[in-house]
C-alpha cells in the first residue's frame, strides 16, 4: 500500500514538473514575443532594458527558468503584465470560484447520472431507456456554451429568471470575501451555470453507468442473491449498483480534473470569474505569467483528480491488494 | 486494412441506430462536399436588399431561410459553408490521432521494457494535460489557422487510443500466432505491423469515430473561444460570432442552427462508435 | 414399492418453455413431468444444451427474461409456484428450494464478505438479528468443513473448492426441503470434486432434504441418486431407478449414454453418438432424437411418443420411445458404433 502510494505520488509530481517546465519553455521558444505587449518596441532602449530587468528577463534563459522555479515553491508566480501585481495575489480566488462552480454541480450530476443510469439498465428494454440513451447522447454531443447561451437566451433573456452572467451583481461586493458565497445573490447567478454544467456532465455518469450495470446484471451472483429470495430494490441497490459503482467512483475525480479544464468554456458564456476566464482573458492578452500560473493550477487539479481516481481504484475494490 | 474499413460500415449497418447514423452522416458529409456550390451566398458576403441597404438581423424568409447575421451575412449559407472545415478539421484530426495513439501503443505493448515505461509515462503526462488549456496556449502561440488547430488537438488526443491499443497488443503478443511468428524469425517491425497491427484495427476504428466526435466539439469551442482560424467560417466560429455581437436575443436564429448542426453530427458519430464497438468488442455486447 | 407410499414434495406437470431469440420462440423444455419425493435424490443428465439448467431455473422462478414458461405447473406441497404471488415466490425461494448453481465459481459477489452473503440470504426470510445470523453462517461453515474465522473474507481470497463450499453452505442455511445441484462440481479438480460430493452426500443423509443432481457424470448418479431422468433436446425421454434404467435402458438415447461409458466389466469398446441435437426453434412433430436414432421409422418423424410405462412390472419406468418394446432384442446392437451410423441423419 505504502509503496504504491508513493509511485503514484512520484508520478503525479513528474507529470506537472514536466507540464511546468514545458509550458515555461514553450512561451520562450515559440513563435512570438510575448513579452512585446508590456515591453513595447517602441520605447527607448534603455527603458527596455529596464522594464526586462524588473520582470527578470534580462536573465540567461535557463537562470529565469530556475528562478521560476524557485519561486514557485513559495506560491510566487510572478507579476502580471497587465495589472503588474502579483499573480498570487488574484488567482486564488478565481481558483475558488471555479471550484463553488465546477465540484457540486459535477457530484450532483454524477449521482443523478449514476442512479439515472442505474435505474434505466433496471428497465432495459423500456421505451423511457431508448429515449434517455438518445437524450444523454445528443447532450454529450452539444458544445456545452452553446447550451449555455440556449440557456440564457430562455432564462434570462426571456423569462427574466436569472441573470445574464457573472458571479454577483456588480457593486455588491466590493472586496471579494467568503460571505459572498453565502449570498442569496451569488446562489441566483450560480443557478444557471450549474444548471448547464449538471445537464452537461450527466451524461457521462449516466451512460456509463447504465453499461456498467448491464453486464453486472448479467453476472451469477445477480442471478444468485435472486435465488436466495434477496428482495428486487435490494438486489437493484446492495448487489447491482454497489458492483457497478466502481468504475464509476473511480473516474469521479478524473472527470472532475477534465470539467474544471473544461471550464474555460462555461466560464467564458456565463462571464464566471474563475481560473478558466482569467485563462482564456490573460492568453488573449499574452499575460503569460498569468497563464502559465492559471494553467498550472488547472493542471494541478487535473492531475491531483486522476491520482485520486488511482487511489480510490484500490480503496474500493478488494480484489486490489497494492502489489 | 480496407478490408476492415468496410467491415466498419456493414456492422454498422446492421443496427437500427447506426444504420439512422450512417445516413445522417452521409448527409453531412454530403453538405460538407456540396455544400459551398449550393450556397446562395458566399461565406462572408454582405447581402443588399434591392434599395441597397444592408440585410440585417433578418429573420428568416423564404429568400434566407435561416435569415441574415448582424453583418448581414446569410446564415444558411454559413451553415453550408462551415460543414467543410467541421468535417476536415474533425477527420484529419481523428486519422492523425489514432495513427499517433496506434503506433504508440503497439511499439509500448510490444517492446515492453523501458520504452513501454517512457511511453506510458509520457501517456499519462498527456492524460493529466488540462486539454482546451493546453489548446488555447499553443495557438495563441503558434498562430491560429486550421493546420495549428488540427496539430493542436492532435497533440493531445491520442492518449486514450494509446492505453487502449497497448493493452490489447499485451494480451496477443502472448497468443500462440505471434510466437510462431517469432520463430521463424520474423523481425520485430513485421510483427507488430504485420501480426499485431490488423488485430488492433478495430479498436483504432473505435477510436478514431470518438476521436472525429471529440474534435468536432473542440474545434467549435475553440472557434467559440476566439481561437479559430479568423479566415474559416465554421459551425463553431458562427456561434462565436453570434455570441460576440450580443445581439443573441433579437436572432435566435443565428446561434440555433449552427449548434443543432453539431449536435446531430456529432450524435450520429457517437451512435456510429458505439453500434460498431458492441459487436466488435464482445463485453460490451454481452452487457446488451 | 415402498417409495410410492412417500410424500411427493415436488411435482412438475405438463411444463413447456421456450426463450426467446430474435424475436423467435426456441423450445427449451417439452412437456416435462416429473416429481420429486421427500428425501429422494434424483439425478439429471443429458447432452449439453437439453434443457437442465433451464429446468432448475425455472423451478427456481429465475429465468432469463427472455424465457416465457407457456403451459403446466410446478406444485411445490401440493400450491402451483407459477400462481404465486412474486411476493410469495420470493418468500418461498431457497426457504423451500435453494440450488447450488452451476457456475458456483462467479456466483458469490465479489465485493461482499462472504459471511455477509450468507448473512443476507437468512436474514432475507427470517426476522433475526445479524448476531443470531452469523451464528447460523458459523454453523454452516463447519458444517461444510471450511473455518469458521474466514467468514470474514472476501470470495477472491478463497480457492475454488472453498467456494463451492461457501455455496453449498449458503444452500443449506434456511434447512430448504430441496435442494437443485446443477453441475456443482465442473469447474474443480477431480480430488477437490471428491471431498465436495462426500460432504454433499453425508449432508444429505444428516439433513434429509430432497435433491435434483444434475451431472453429466452417469457413474456419479449411479453412485449417490436411487432415481434417474434422462434429458434430450427439452424432454424427458426415459426416468425409473437409476441402476435399472442403467442395467436396461429402453431409450436408444439412454442406451447410448450409458454404453459411451468405458466398462471393464464388458467386452464392448465405448461408443459416441454421431449427430447433433436438433434445432430448437424449427417445429419438430415427430420424436426429437429420431434423426440420430437407428431404430427410428416413418412413424417416429411423425409423431411424437408419449412418455410412458414401459415395464408392466414397474410403474415408476417410463419412456417416450415408439420402439421401447423392441429395446430387450435390440439392446446389444447399440454397443456396436457402426450400427448407430445406420441413422438417417449419419448414415
Ligand atoms: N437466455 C437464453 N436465451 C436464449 N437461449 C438460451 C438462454 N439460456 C439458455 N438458452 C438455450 O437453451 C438451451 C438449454 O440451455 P440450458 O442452459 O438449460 O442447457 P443445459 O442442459 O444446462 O446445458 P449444460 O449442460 O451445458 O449446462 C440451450 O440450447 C441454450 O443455448
Ligand atoms: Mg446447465
Amino acid at each position: 500500500m505504502r509503496r504504491f502510494l508513493v509511485k503514484r505520488l512520484w508520478h503525479a509530481a513528474l507529470t506537472l514538473f514536466v507540464m511546468i517546465t514545458g509550458m515555461f519553455f514553450m512561451f520562450r521558444l515559440l513563435p512570438g514575443d510575448p513579452t512585446a505587449t508590456v515591453i513595447s518596441p517602441a520605447l527607448y532602449p534603455k527603458a527596455q532594458a529596464a522594464l526586462k530587468a524588473q520582470f527578470g528577463l534580462d536573465q540567461p534563459l535557463w537562470m529565469q527558468y530556475f528562478i521560476y522555479l524557485k519561486n514557485l515553491t513559495v506560491f510566487d508566480f510572478g507579476v502580471s503584465f497587465h495589472t503588474l501585481r502579483p499573480v498570487a495575489g488574484e488567482i486564488g480566488n478565481r481558483m475558488v470560484n471555479t471550484l463553488v462552480l465546477i465540484l457540486p454541480s459535477m457530484i450532483f450530476a454524477y449521482f443523478l447520472g449514476a442512479l439515472v443510469g442505474a435505474y434505466m439498465a433496471w428497465r432495459r428494454g423500456s421505451k423511457a431507456e431508448g429515449l434517455l440513451v438518445l437524450l444523454a447522447t445528443a447532450l454529450q454531443s452539444t458544445p456545452v456554451f452553446w447550451l449555455g447561451m440556449l440557456a440564457i437566451l430562455f432564462f434570462s433573456l426571456k423569462l427574466d429568471l436569472f441573470p445574464v452572467g457573472h458571479i454577483v451583481s456588480p457593486g455588491k461586493f466590493p472586496q471579494a470575501t467568503w460571505q459572498m458565497y453565502f449570498s442569496l445573490d451569488f446562489l441566483h447567478h450560480l443557478a444557471l451555470p450549474f444548471m448547464v454544467n449538471v445537464a452537461y456532465q450527466f451524461c457521462f455518469p449516466f451512460l456509463l453507468m447504465r453499461s456498467t450495470m448491464l453486464s453486472t446484471i448479467g453476472e451469477d451472483y445477480i442471478e444468485l442473491a435472486r435465488m436466495k429470495g434477496v428482495p428486487e430494490n435490494k438486489i437493484l441497490y446492495h448487489h447491482a449498483m454497489r458492483n457497478s459503482l466502481l468504475p464509476l467512483a473511480t473516474t469521479l475525480p478524473m472527470i472532475l480534473g477534465w470539467a474544471v479544464a473544461g471550464s474555460v468554456v462555461i466560464e467564458t458564456v456565463f462571464s464566471w470569474p474563475g481560473l478558466g476566464l482569467l485563462m482564456v482573458e490573460a492568453v488573449g492578452r499574452s499575460d503569460y505569467p498569468v497563464v502559465q500560473a492559471s494553467f498550472l493550477l488547472i493542471a494541478v487539479l487535473t492531475v491531483g483528480g486522476t491520482l485520486l481516481a488511482d487511489l480510490m481504484y484500490g480503496l474500493l475494490d478488494p480484489r486490489i491488494s497494492y502489489k | 486494412m480496407l478490408r476492415t474499413f468496410l467491415n466498419f460500415f456493414s456492422i454498422v449497418w446492421r443496427s437500427y441506430a447506426g444504420k439512422i447514423s450512417l445516413i445522417v452522416f452521409t448527409i453531412c458529409m454530403s453538405l460538407a462536399v456540396l455544400g459551398p456550390i449550393a450556397a446562395p451566398y458566399g461565406p462572408t458576403e454582405r447581402v443588399y436588399d434591392a434599395a441597397g441597404n444592408l440585410v440585417r438581423l433578418a429573420p428568416p424568409s423564404w429568400d434566407h431561410w435561416l435569415g441574415t447575421t448582424l453583418l448581414g451575412r446569410d446564415v444558411w449559407s454559413q451553415m453550408l459553408w462551415g460543414a467543410r472545415p467541421a468535417l476536415t478539421i474533425g477527420l484529419l484530426t481523428a486519422l492523425g490521432t489514432v495513427v499517433i495513439g496506434v503506433n504508440v501503443g503497439l511499439l509500448a505493448g510490444y517492446l515492453g521494457g523501458a520504452v513501454d515505461s517512457f511511453l506510458m509515462r509520457l501517456t499519462d503526462i498527456f492524460l493529466g494535460l488540462p486539454f482546451l488549456p493546453f489548446i488555447i496556449v499553443l495557438l495563441s502561440l503558434t498562430g491560429q489557422n486550421i493546420w495549428t488547430i488540427i496539430l493542436a488537438m492532435m497533440a493531445v488526443m491520442w492518449r486514450s487510443t494509446a492505453r487502449i491499443v497497448r493493452a490489447e497488443v499485451l494480451s496477443l503478443r502472448e497468443r500462440q500466432f505471434i510466437a510462431a511468428a517469432r520463430t521463424t524469425g520474423a523481425s520485430d517491425f513485421d510483427i507488430i505491423y504485420r501480426e499485431i497491427a490488423p488485430n488492433v484495427m478495430p479498436f483504432a476504428l473505435v477510436g478514431i469515430t470518438f476521436a472525429l466526435a471529440w474534435a468536432i466539439i473542440t474545434e467549435a469551442s475553440i472557434g467559440f473561444l476566439g481561437f479559430g482560424d479568423p479566415n474559416v467560417v465554421s459551425w463553431g466560429s458562427i456561434i462565436y460570432d453570434a455570441y460576440a455581437s450580443q445581439m443573441m436575443y433579437r436572432a435566435p436564429w443565428w446561434v440555433v442552427p449552427p449548434g443543432i448542426a453539431i449536435m446531430i453530427l456529432v450524435t450520429s458519430v457517437y451512435f456510429m462508435g458505439r453500434a460498431y464497438e458492441e459487436v466488435v468488442n464482445p463485453r460490451i455486447k454481452q452487457a446488451g | 414399492m415402498a417409495n410410492n407410499q412417500k410424500e411427493i414434495l415436488l411435482e412438475i406437470k405438463n411444463l413447456d418453455a421456450h426463450y426467446n431469440v430474435d424475436g423467435q420462440p426456441v423450445s427449451a423444455l417439452q412437456d416435462v413431468n416429473f416429481s420429486i419425493q421427500k428425501g429422494e435424490r434424483v439425478g439429471l443428465v443429458g447432452e449439453s444444451g437439453c434443457g437442465k439448467s433451464t429446468l432448475l431455473k425455472a423451478i427456481m422462478g429465475v429465468l432469463a427474461p427472455n424465457a416465457q414458461i407457456t403451459r403446466g405447473a410446478i406444485k411445490l406441497h401440493e400450491g402451483d409456484l407459477l400462481q404465486a404471488s412474486p411476493e410469495q415466490r420470493r418468500q418461498s425461494r431457497w426457504n423451500d428450494i435453494a440450488m447450488i448453481t452451476q457456475s458456483a465459481l462467479n456466483a458469490l459477489n465479489p465485493v461482499h464478505k462472504i459471511g455477509d452473503q450468507i448473512i443476507e440470504a437468512i436474514q432475507s426470510h427470517r426476522d433475526v438479528d445479524r448476531q443470531q445470523a452469523r451464528t447460523r453462517a458459523t454453523e454452516l461453515f463447519e458444517l461444510v468443513g471450511v473455518p469458521p474465522q474466514r467468514l470474514d473474507d472476501f470470495p477472491h481470497q478463497f480457492s475454488g473448492g472453498m467456494r463451492q463450499r461457501a455455496v453449498i453452505a449458503m444452500a443449506l442455511a434456511l434447512s430448504p426441503e430441496i435442494v437443485l445441484a446443477d453441475e456443482p462440481t465442473t469447474a474443480l479438480d477431480v480430488i477437490v470434486q471428491d471431498q465436495i460430493f462426500e460432504r454433499l452426500d453425508l449432508l444429505q443423509k444428516e439433513q434429509a432434504f430432497s435433491m435434483i443432481l444434475v451431472t453429466h457424470d452417469l457413474a456419479l448418479v449411479v453412485e449417490s441418486c436411487s432415481r434417474i431422468i434422462v434429458m434430450y433436446a427439452g424432454m424427458i425421454v426415459e426416468t425409473g431407478p437409476t441402476h435399472e434404467v442403467v442395467r436396461r435402458p429402453f431409450h436408444p438415447y439412454t442406451a447410448g449414454l450409458r454404453y459411451a461409458i468405458p466398462d471393464p466389466s464388458t467386452k464392448y469398446e465405448p461408443i459416441s453418438i454421431p449427430g447433433a441435437p436438433p434445432d430448437l426453434s424449427q417445429q419438430i412433430n415427430g420424436c426429437r432424437f429420431a434423426p440420430r436414432c437407428p431404430l427410428a421409422t416413418s412413424k417416429c418423424e411423425l409423431e411424437m411418443p408419449p412418455l410412458v410405462s414401459s415395464l408392466a412390472s414397474d410403474a415408476a419406468r417410463q419412456t417416450r420411445c415408439h420402439h421401447a418394446d423392441q429395446m430387450d432384442q435390440s439392446r446389444d446392437r447399440f454397443h456396436d458404433q457402426s450400427f448407430w451410423q445406420t441413422a438417417k441423419t449419419t448414415s
